[in-house]
């Protein structure tokens, strides 16, 4: 599972039967040093993108801005009752996390 | 299947059903011999083991083997904490981890 902020939200009138209804998110990938970091100095995450944003289907009901936890690949569809046809699926948000390396 | 180090943990409320009361713990590939870091860090279920930080342990990713361990049928899951390693053997040379 990796870490993300959602940073907007897809809107798609002709979309795939399966994924009616369901809220798709735009995320940035973080890296979870990165999310450490921001979760310590409760600052805004100004970091620049290293990859492309990502798409993904809402399970949780996250909102713009929120740091959140992601599932790729054939388990991202699990996520859902009626397994729709997606690759990525937010799973959980983030309340806070410790690193000790 | 590869080792890694546990470097912390997340919580988190809102969460799927699948991961309640699971613990969300943070780990880094390492080198098995020198334990260099060899990649970014990654989420892991913790749900048998009870791993602590700093702990050098088997990683499983791959949903199948995942849900069978959790004893799911269906579970957006993926990444599992499968074992604490006590040593690894190597060109006859062996880590003992602990």
């Amino acid at each position: 599972m990796k870490a993300a902020r959602v940073i907007g939200r897809v809107v798609a009138t002709q979309k795939h039967s399966s994924v009616e209804g369901k809220k798709i998110l735009m995320l940035k990938p973080l890296k979870w040093e990165e999310v450490d970091r921001i979760f310590q100095e409760n600052g805004k995450d100004n970091t620049p993108p290293e990859q492309q944003s990502v798409v993904a289907l809402d399970a949780v009901g996250a909102g713009a801005g929120e740091y959140v936890f992601y599932v790729s690949s054939r388990e991202a569809c699990q996520a859902f009752p009626d397994n729709p046809i997606c690759h990525n699926a937010v799973v959980g948000i983030i309340d806070g996390l410790t690193i000790k390396e | 299947m590869f080792i890694a180090k546990v470097v912390g943990n997340v919580w988190a409320t809102t969460k799927h059903s699948s991961l309640e009361g699971k613990k969300l713990m943070l780990v880094r590939p390492v080198h098995e011999m020198n334990l260099a870091p060899c990649g970014d860090i990654q989420m892991a279920l913790d749900v048998h083991i009870g791993a602590g930080i700093g702990d050098i342990v088997l990683i499983i990713d791959e949903g199948n083997a995942c849900r069978k361990i959790l004893g799911y049928r269906e579970g957006p899951t993926r990444t599992i904490i499968s074992g604490v390693i006590d040593s690894v053997y190597r060109k006859n040379r062996r880590k003992k981890f602990h």
